[in-house]
C-alpha cells in the first residue's frame, strides 16, 4: 500500500469518528444548554465544537484536493436551489455564531431561483469561508448570493479587520505556507481548485478576497 | 412544511455501526420525527422493508459484509418494497465516481455527506418531501401509462419553474418510452442549454445508439468520456458502441479503464471478462467474470452473463469440472427458464469437450424439452445462442429444430431469420437451413392467418383449434398467444365461462406479456377476460 492510500484510508476513518464527535457536541448543547453546565462550560463545548469543525473541514478539503489534483473528484454538477443551499450553509455555522453573540444573514437573488454546480464541494468551501468569517468578525456575517453577467456569486462577508496584504495577492497560496501566521492557505487554495472545476463554455470560475470600502473583508468564488 | 410534517411518517433507518445509528436516531428525532425504526444490516432491513411501509428511508452507503446501501435500494424497488413516492436517501462519507454513475432509475432521491448535522437533515428531509409531493402526479400518470397527460404535466412544471431539471430528465424518458425520439432529444438539448450535464450528454448518445447511428453515438460517448471522466456509465455505453463496431480492442481498453476507477461494479465486470475473452486473455476474463459474480452475488439485479462467460473460458481451457461447477453454482442461483436453458446448454458443451458423449445427448435433449414446454418467455437472442451451442456440440437435429422454432416465432423478422440461417452456414449447412427455414416461416404465416381466416368466417370453434395448433408452432410468438386468447374470450363471451378456456386465455395473456411487456392488446384482452370471470358462476 501506498502512502497516500494510507492517508486516503485514515482521513476517511477521522472524518468518520469527528463527525461522531460533532453530533455528540451538539447534541450536549442543544439538550442541555446552559442550565446544567454554567456558561463558562457551555463556551468551551461551544469552543470544543468549532475545533471539531475546522478539524472536519480540513480533512474534508485534504480528500478533495488530493482526488482533484489526480483527476478522481466525481464532479456532479446538478440543479441546486439557492435559498436552501444557503439555509443549509447557515445551520451549519448557526449554533457557533449564536454563542458568539454575531448576526448571521443570509442575502439570496430571488431572481435566479436555482443554479447548476456541484453541491458538496461548493458547500464545503462556503461553510469553511463562514467558519473563518465567525473567527475574525466583529458583529456579523452575511452570506450573499447573487446571479451575475458571469455567472453566480457566492460571498462570505464579514465586518472585521479585513484579510492582511500577503492574502489578497492573488498568487496567495500558491507561492507557499506562511509560517507566521500558521495559515495553511489550505482552504483558499482548495476553494480554487473547486473554482476551476466549474466552467461553462470558456468560462471558468474563481475566487477573491477583499476588503470592504466599509471595513470587514469579503470572500467570493464566482461560477459561471 | 412545518417541523411536525415528519411526525406521522414511517422512518427507516439502516446504520450498521451503532454510535451512528444512535446519533442519527437523535437527530431524526429532533427534526419532529417519532416513528423512526432501525436496522443495523441490509439483511435486516430487508426483512423489515417487506413486512412495513416507509415514507422515508435513510441507508448508509456501507454496511459491512454482504449487501451495501446501493444494493439493498436495488433490491426494494425491484421487489417493490417502496413505491416512486417514497423517499430514500444515502448516507455516506464522501461522494464516489460509484454514485454519481447510477442509472436515473437506480439512483437514490438524495446524498447526504457525513457528519450529518440537524440543519441540514431538517432542510434536506422538507425539500425532499416536498419534491415528491409536487411530482406525486406525474409518477402516478406514468404508472397508469397516461403519458399524454404525463408529458403535459412535465410541461407545467418546467414553466413554472421549479427541480427544472428533474423533470426535465423524467419527461425525456417518458418520451423515450413512448418511442418518440425527436422530442427526447429536444429536451436533452434544452437541458444542455442551462448546464454542461453528463446524463444529458449520455441520454443524446443513446438515443443515437438506439436510431442505429452508431459512429454518431461514438463521437458523442468519446466527448463524455473526456469531458467528464468519472461519469462510469458512458464508458459502459463507450464499450458496447465498441463491441457493435468490432473493436474488441478499443473496447477492452474503455472497461479496463472503467472498471480501474471503479471496480465494484458486476455488470462491468461481466462486459470485461466478455471483452477480454473474445481478445484471447482467459486469464484478465476468468478473473474479471469471478469478480462479476462475487459483486452481484447479493445483488437483486445480478444476471446469467458472468456465470455463462466463466464457464465458456474454462470449457475452452479444458477445465470442464470447473465449468460444470460454474454451472450449479448458475442452476442454484436463478430459476428463470431462460437462465436454465442457458446453463444446460453451456452443460451440454462441457460434457462434449470431456468427450462424454451420453451425457452430452441427455443435456440436449433436456435443452429441447425444456424450450417447447416452459410457459415462460424466452428471447430470441437466447434460442439462437442455445441453437449455436447445440450446433458446435454436434447436435445438429436438436439444432435445426429450435432454429425452426425461434424463425416460427418470429417469421415476419428477416434479421431474425438471417442469423438463424448464419448459425447453418457456420456448420456448413447453407442449403439445407435456407430450405428448412423459409419452409417455417412459410408454415407460421400460413397458420397464423388460417386461424384469422376463420374468424372472420365466424367458424369459432375451427379457429380455436387452428389457433392452438399456431401457438404449439410458435409458443414464444405474442401474437400467436394473443390469437388463441381472443378466440378463446370471444367464444366465451358467446357461449358463456368455462374454467378451461379461462385458463388457457390467462396463461397465453401471460406469456404474451412476458415477452412483450406493456403489450397494448394484451391489456385490453385481459380486460375482457376479467369481465367475463366476473359474471362466472363462482364454486
Amino acid at each position: 500500500m501506498d502512502f497516500s492510500t494510507i492517508v486516503g484510508v485514515a482521513t476517511h476513518d477521522m472524518k468518520n469518528s469527528v463527525g461522531v464527535i460533532t453530533a455528540y457536541l451538539e447534541d450536549l448543547l442543544a439538550q442541555h444548554a446552559e442550565a446544567s453546565f454554567g456558561p463558562d462550560a457551555a463556551n468551551l463545548l461551544q469552543q470544543t465544537l468549532y475545533e471539531a469543525q475546522r478539524v472536519n473541514g480540513h480533512l474534508v478539503q485534504l480528500m478533495g484536493v488530493y482526488k482533484i489534483e489526480r483527476g478522481m473528484y466525481p464532479f456532479d454538477p446538478q440543479e441546486v436551489d439557492l435559498a436552501e443551499f444557503a439555509a443549509e450553509a447557515l445551520s451549519r455555522v448557526r449554533p457557533l455564531a449564536h454563542v458568539k453573540g454575531f448576526s448571521l444573514e443570509s442575502e439570496v437573488d430571488g431572481l435566479a431561483g436555482s443554479w447548476y454546480f456541484d453541491r458538496e464541494t461548493v458547500a464545503s468551501v462556503v461553510i469553511q469561508a463562514m467558519f473563518n468569517a465567525v473567527r475574525y468578525t466583529r458583529s456579523r456575517i452575511t452570506l450573499r448570493l447573487h446571479a451575475t453577467a458571469e455567472g453566480l456569486l457566492i460571498a462570505v462577508d464579514d465586518d472585521g479587520l479585513g484579510f492582511p496584504g500577503f492574502m489578497l495577492d492573488q498568487a496567495y497560496p500558491i507561492q507557499g505556507i506562511n509560517a507566521q501566521t500558521g495559515s495553511t492557505g489550505l482552504g483558499l487554495y482548495f476553494a480554487r481548485q473547486v473554482a476551476l472545476l466549474h466552467r461553462r463554455g470558456s468560462a471558468q470560475g474563481h475566487t477573491r478576497l477583499e476588503n470592504l470600502p466599509a471595513g470587514g473583508g469579503r470572500f467570493s468564488i464566482l461560477l459561471p | 412544511m412545518s417541523l411536525d410534517a415528519f411526525g406521522p411518517r414511517n422512518f427507516l433507518l439502516v446504520e450498521d455501526f451503532e454510535t451512528m445509528r444512535s446519533v442519527i436516531r437523535g437527530l431524526l428525532r429532533r427534526c419532529g420525527a417519532q416513528r423512526v425504526d432501525t436496522a443495523a444490516s441490509a439483511d435486516e432491513a430487508a426483512r423489515m422493508l417487506a413486512r412495513n411501509s416507509y415514507d422515508v428511508v435513510l441507508c448508509d452507503y456501507n454496511l459491512g459484509e454482504g449487501k451495501n446501501g446501493q444494493m439493498l435500494l436495488e433490491e426494494a424497488r425491484h421487489k417493490r418494497w417502496i413505491t416512486p413516492t417514497n423517499v430514500w436517501i444515502m448516507i455516506t462519507a464522501e461522494k464516489h465516481s460509484d454514485m454519481i454513475s447510477v442509472a436515473a432509475e437506480h439512483a437514490p432521491d438524495d446524498y447526504l455527506l457525513k457528519p450529518i448535522t440537524e440543519g441540514t437533515l431538517q432542510t434536506r428531509l422538507q425539500r425532499l418531501l416536498e419534491r415528491k409531493a409536487a411530482i406525486a402526479d406525474i409518477v402516478n400518470a406514468v404508472a397508469d401509462k397516461d403519458f399524454a397527460n404525463a408529458i403535459s404535466l412535465c410541461k407545467q412544471r418546467v414553466a413554472a419553474g421549479k427541480n427544472v431539471a428533474e423533470v426535465l430528465r423524467m419527461q425525456a424518458q417518458i418520451h423515450q418510452q413512448t418511442g418518440d425520439v425527436g422530442a427526447a432529444r429536444a429536451v436533452y438539448e434544452l437541458v444542455l442549454t442551462k448546464a454542461d450535464l453528463a446524463w444529458a450528454k449520455l441520454g443524446l448518445a443513446r438515443l443515437s445508439l438506439s436510431a442505429g447511428e452508431v459512429s454518431a453515438a461514438r463521437v458523442q460517448l468519446e466527448d463524455i468520456v473526456r469531458v467528464h471522466p468519472q461519469y462510469l456509465e458512458a464508458y459502459d455505453w463507450l464499450a458496447v458502441v465498441h463491441e457493435k463496431l468490432g473493436q474488441s480492442k478499443q473496447q477492452l481498453d474503455v472497461l479496463q479503464r472503467a472498471a480501474k476507477l471503479s471496480p465494484n461494479s458486476s455488470t462491468r465486470q461481466a462486459a470485461l471478462g466478455g471483452a477480454a475473452a473474445r481478445s484471447g486473455d482467459t486469464e484478465a476474463a476468468t478473473q474479471a467474470f469471478q469478480r462479476s459474480i462475487k459483486l452481484g452475488e447479493h445483488s437483486a439485479l445480478k444476471t446469467v452473463a458472468p456465470y455463462l462467460g466463466l464457464a465458456r473460458v474454462q470449457v475452452e481451457g479444458g477445465a470442464t469440472d470447473a465449468a460444470l461447477l460454474t454451472l450449479a453454482g448458475l442452476a442454484e442461483k436463478f430459476d428463470a427458464a431462460e437462465a436454465r436453458l442457458l446453463g444446460k446448454a453451456e452443460e451440454l458443451r462441457a460434457h462434449t469437450k470431456a468427450g462424454n458423449a451420453d451425457a452430452a445427448r441427455a443435456a440436449a435433449k433436456q435443452v429441447t424439452e425444456l424450450m417447447h414446454h416452459t410457459g415462460e418467455p424466452v428471447s430470441a437472442d437466447a434460442e439462437l445462442a442455445i441453437a449455436e451451442t447445440l450446433m458446435q456440440c454436434g447436435q445438429q437435429e436438436a439444432a435445426a429444430e429450435l432454429l425452426q422454432f425461434v424463425t416460427r416465432n418470429n417469421h415476419d423478422d428477416q434479421s431474425i431469420a438471417d442469423r438463424a440461417q448464419k448459425v447453418f452456414e457456420a456448420a456448413g449447412m447453407a442449403e439445407h437451413g435456407r430450405e428448412l427455414l423459409s419452409a417455417s416461416r412459410k408454415q407460421a404465416s400460413e397458420a397464423m392467418s388460417e386461424g384469422v381466416q376463420l374468424i372472420s368466417q365466424g367458424k369459432l370453434v375451427e379457429a380455436l383449434e387452428s389457433m392452438r395448433r399456431a401457438r404449439d408452432l410458435m409458443a414464444q410468438n405474442p401474437r400467436a398467444q394473443l390469437n388463441l386468447a381472443y378466440v378463446a374470450i370471444t367464444c366465451m363471451e358467446k357461449t358463456g365461462w368455462t374454467a378451461e378456456l379461462g385458463k388457457e386465455a390467462r396463461q397465453a395473456i401471460t406469456i404474451a406479456v412476458g415477452i412483450s411487456p406493456g403489450n397494448a392488446r394484451a391489456a385490453e384482452l385481459q380486460g375482457r377476460l376479467d369481465k367475463l370471470k366476473a359474471t362466472a358462476p363462482t364454486t
